[in-house]
């Protein structure tokens, strides 16, 4: 089912949460809200999901209008952050309450629990109460809860954020499976910018309850719309470096780098990632720097650049080596960036600006 | 008040006086009782399909029975050996256990071996009820539920 928001706003007293998000998500589709924590995106989820009032706009499950519907009637299922199970009622209790509001024989509610434990594997661990699962097994439970009444909307409020760092990457590609079978409509809230990327078909990038960019999670890092979303988004980060253009350069101290042709901007910002830059030796490159520090990642080294005379963090290049890479800490390198990688941003606002090429 | 209604020396003048009297304190044990069920599950019982009286039945009332286990047996225990109130209330129809207790006494000196009765006596049904109480004020009915 298409669930469309138009100009969603939440106001907390003067504060405003959410700024007439307007976003509009395909049958099937996984659209991920990616955003630091207090950006509005739990706020707009839980809108959705009809357990927090609406202050502006209007949410649409289908053709039907639901702003003012209430969480029972919207046939949606929730996933928590903190898995919200009913202590009280055993594995196969709380997978079939869903069914048992509404009136589902117990015999046919049976078949349902049992074929949906079997989907997630909990089918050993039925009778079991909440309290003597494993985190990863009362994840599973609130999924298959979830999905046991096949809703025509899925929430999930970083579902993931709870679980140690190996069991969230199983868990993660478990769910984009289960999502791709079930192929039901899905909106997951987190503020973790690998789990956007991994599950996403679409990724909304919201800030302090503004989207600032909608796109494939390819779109997102490879094309980032603003100094936000570029800095957000990869891991490492994406490097920046104030400078100004000139003439179509970029000038930084111990840095000038062609462009392309434009108006000169007295203030910018050029950011770059840390794969499209390497380390050369002094006078092989265009920018020259220091080595500040290396680490070994496993599958590449990550160095550490210092671009002019102060230590100033925005003055810091991450480069991407390969493992085998060595150099002295303080030793004087240059760096060489590709052209296609690198983005340029007005210092004031965070735009993007676009130069055409040279 | 009792007087002109009839009700002194009633059991129903108890009834009423020790609610009304541990009314606050149950109110005031209980809030925090039930503000302790995390919101999350009310929460998620709505968007399971649950009314609010299914959710209350359902999911707050079997997670607060530790709650009212214990406050039950507070205010037992609190009614139970008040007496001030109930000198006040009782006639020769009506006698709770403390004013019994003290009776003995006044009347005849203290006849310690049957006050000693009279106290285990009345001991008896709170200890009896406590030991079945017990069992419900388990800790931990709310591990496993929510996590963080």
């Amino acid at each position: 089912m298409r669930v469309t928001l138009d100009r969603l706003t939440k106001r907390f007293g003067s504060f405003t949460a959410l700024h007439a998000l307007s976003l509009t998500i395909e049958p099937g589709e996984f659209l991920v809200l990616l955003g630091p924590s207090g950006c509005g995106k739990t706020t707009a989820l839980r809108m959705v999901a009809g357990l927090e009032t609406v202050s502006d706009g209007v949410i649409r499950i289908g053709d039907r209008d639901v702003t003012e519907v209430l969480p029972k009637y919207r046939d949606i299922a929730m996933v928590f952050q903190s898995y919200a199970l009913y202590p009280h009622k055993t594995v196969a209790e709380n997978i079939g309450y869903p069914l048992k509001l509404r009136r589902v024989p117990a015999e046919e509610r049976d078949r349902a629990v049992r074929q949906v434990a079997e989907q997630v594997r909990l089918d050993q661990l039925l009778g079991r109460y909440p309290r003597q699962l494993s985190g990863g097994q009362r994840q599973r439970v609130a999924l298959a809860r979830a999905i046991v009444r096949r809703p025509t909307v899925f929430l999930m409020d970083e579902p993931l954020s709870n679980l140690d760092a190996k069991l969230r990457v199983h868990m993660r590609a478990e769910l984009k499976h289960m999502q791709h079978e079930l192929g039901i409509t899905t909106v997951y809230v987190t503020h973790d910018q690998v789990e956007a990327m991994t599950l996403a078909h679409r990724v909304a990038v919201l800030n302090n309850g503004q989207l600032q960019q909608l796109g494939t999670p390819r779109e997102i890092y490879g094309d980032p719309a603003n100094l936000f979303v570029a800095g957000f988004v990869g891991s490492p980060p994406m490097s920046f470096v104030e400078g100004s253009l000139r003439a179509g350069r970029f000038m930084a101290p111990g840095a000038e780098l062609a462009i392309g042709r434009g108006e000169d901007v007295p203030e910018i910002v050029l950011g770059v990632r840390a794969e499209d830059c390497r380390v050369v030796p002094r006078g092989a490159g265009r920018v020259r720097a220091s080595v500040y520090s290396h680490e070994l990642i496993g599958d590449h080294t990550l160095v550490m650049c210092q671009i002019g005379p102060d230590s100033d963090a925005s003055h810091t290049i991450a480069v991407k080596m390969e493992k085998t890479f060595e150099a002295e800490i303080g030793a004087e390198i240059d760096i060489d960036m590709e052209p296609a990688g690198l983005f340029l941003f007005d210092k004031k606002d965070g735009s993007r600006v676009r130069l055409p090429s040279p | 008040m009792f007087q002109n209604l009839g009700l002194l020396n009633t059991r129903t003048a108890f009834i009423i006086t020790y609610a009304t009297i541990n009314l606050p304190i149950v109110v005031w044990l209980m809030h925090d009782f039930f503000a302790s069920i995390p919101i999350d599950l009310e929460e998620s019982a709505q968007l399971d399909g649950a009314s609010r009286y299914r959710i209350f039945f359902d999911i707050v009332l079997p997670l607060a029975k530790p709650g009212i286990a214990a406050t039950g047996l507070l205010v037992l225990v609190l009614a139970w050996n008040e007496y001030l109130l109930a000198l006040f209330l009782s006639g020769a129809d009506v006698q709770t256990m403390p004013l019994l207790v003290a009776a003995q006494n006044a009347t005849r000196g203290p006849q310690w071996w049957y006050m000693s009765v009279l106290i285990l006596i009345m001991i008896v049904p709170v200890v009896t009820v406590a030991l079945f109480l017990q069992r419900l004020i388990a800790r931990g009915l709310l591990v496993g539920s929510v996590k963080g």
